[in-house]
């Protein structure tokens, strides 16, 4: 159950509800509204005393970075969570063009192999994976992408960054056909920051959860010494 | 079969001249193909044989995998295999001078003979799958490497 994994998040869903297992979620907001560790701390406490494996695959930072940004608020890497690094490779291999999707179908098989109790897999994230994929295909790619990942049953978190509030604001009500990873997901969850005249308060809200019902409410998000938690509606 | 005699057994130039000949003389892809489900099935103890020579990083290994066999093994399969080598505790990473984003890995040293010891009855095991196939068949003559 994901919904208990992080204090407070059960309020986001009615009861019997959470996000369903092989769902592909959309973990989408701007700078600095902790997408990547709201993800981390969710897998590490749905893998702690769990037989489950995940994977967290990377193209943003190392996992040394990873550990030590996850630990200074008090999130635990488990043993059985396994970090894979999308820019040793890059680098090694900088002066070919990568087929990212076949490269991470690979990925994910060898896992799936080693450790038959695979169940979570997240990547960070989609701008960086945008970066590399021939713009012109991107919607077809990504279908391809999405559908390779609801084939091997995994619940997959993809992360999502959006530059700026104006720029997030775009993407909601730009085309479709042109951000398609919004109508390819069963699940998008926003994180963001409201600001009021005396503070700024991080958010969490669901905007799209398939065969779940959930709250379209604002929560607020706050990183607490053993983690994220989640409090009541911001309103 | 000792560490020297595994060693010795993987000097590229030797595995090289052997299957190229192999694939000349066959001229046919059924050798190629075995040799594909062979490196496949087999990556940890290919890799494994080959950080045990030197430290590589996960484009020379692909490159090695290649220049030895022809046999070309995804990218997303060889780094996983590397960092979960090294979860293991089986491979250490370590980084050059003046190129610091390059990991190599190599044998752990606490783990070196526990890998030597699985290399070695990997090739013990396969030398007596192979000679009892060879006996079976009443092969005249393969390839040394047979």
């Amino acid at each position: 159950m994901f919904k208990n994994c992080l204090t407070g998040f059960d309020e986001l869903f009615a009861p019997e509800c959470d996000i369903p297992a092989g769902s592909v979620v959309l973990v989408t907001g701007i700078e600095g509204s902790l997408k990547s560790s709201f993800v981390f701390n969710l897998i590490s406490n749905y893998l702690a005393g769990s037989n489950s494996h995940a994977v967290y695959a990377t193209m943003e930072e190392t996992e040394e970075s990873y550990i030590r940004n996850m630990t200074s608020i008090g999130i635990k890497k488990m043993d059985n969570m396994h970090i894979f690094d999308y820019r040793d490779m890059r680098h090694e291999f900088k002066d070919v063009v990568p087929d990212m999707i076949k490269i991470t179908e690979d990925m994910i098989n060898f896992y799936t192999n080693k450790y038959p109790d695979l169940s979570i897999f997240a990547f960070d994230s989609l701008n960086a994976l945008y970066s590399v994929l021939p713009p012109e295909n991107l919607r077809k790619i990504m279908y391809h992408f999405f559908s390779m990942l609801r084939e091997k049953g995994l619940t997959a978190f993809l992360i999502l960054e959006t530059s700026s509030r104006e720029k997030h604001s775009s993407i909601w009500n730009s085309d479709p056909m042109e951000r398609p990873e919004f109508f390819l997901a069963d699940g998008v969850i926003e994180l963001g920051m409201i600001e009021t005249t005396e503070n700024v308060k991080r958010y969490i809200q669901i905007r799209k959860m398939r065969a779940a019902n959930h709250s379209m409410k604002k929560y607020q998000l706050v990183v607490e010494k053993d983690g994220i938690h989640v409090f009541g509606s911001v309103y | 079969m000792d560490k020297q005699g595994i060693m010795e057994s993987h000097q590229s130039s030797v595995i090289i001249s052997d299957f190229n000949s192999l694939c000349v003389e066959d001229s046919n892809q059924e050798v190629q193909t075995y040799m594909e489900e062979i490196i496949k099935s087999n990556l940890e103890v290919v890799t494994l044989s080959m950080l045990c020579e030197k430290p590589m990083s996960g484009h020379d290994i692909i490159r090695g995998i290649f220049s030895r066999y022809m046999v070309l093994i995804s990218q997303g399969t060889v780094y996983s295999l590397l960092y979960s080598l090294k979860e293991d505790g089986k491979v250490l990473s370590i980084s050059n001078k003046g190129d610091m984003r390059t990991k190599k890995y190599i044998c752990a040293g606490n783990k070196i003979k526990e890998t030597q010891t699985k290399l070695i009855r990997f090739v013990d095991t396969m030398e007596y799958f192979l000679q009892s196939i060879k006996k079976e068949l009443h092969v005249q003559k393969l390839p040394d490497r047979f």
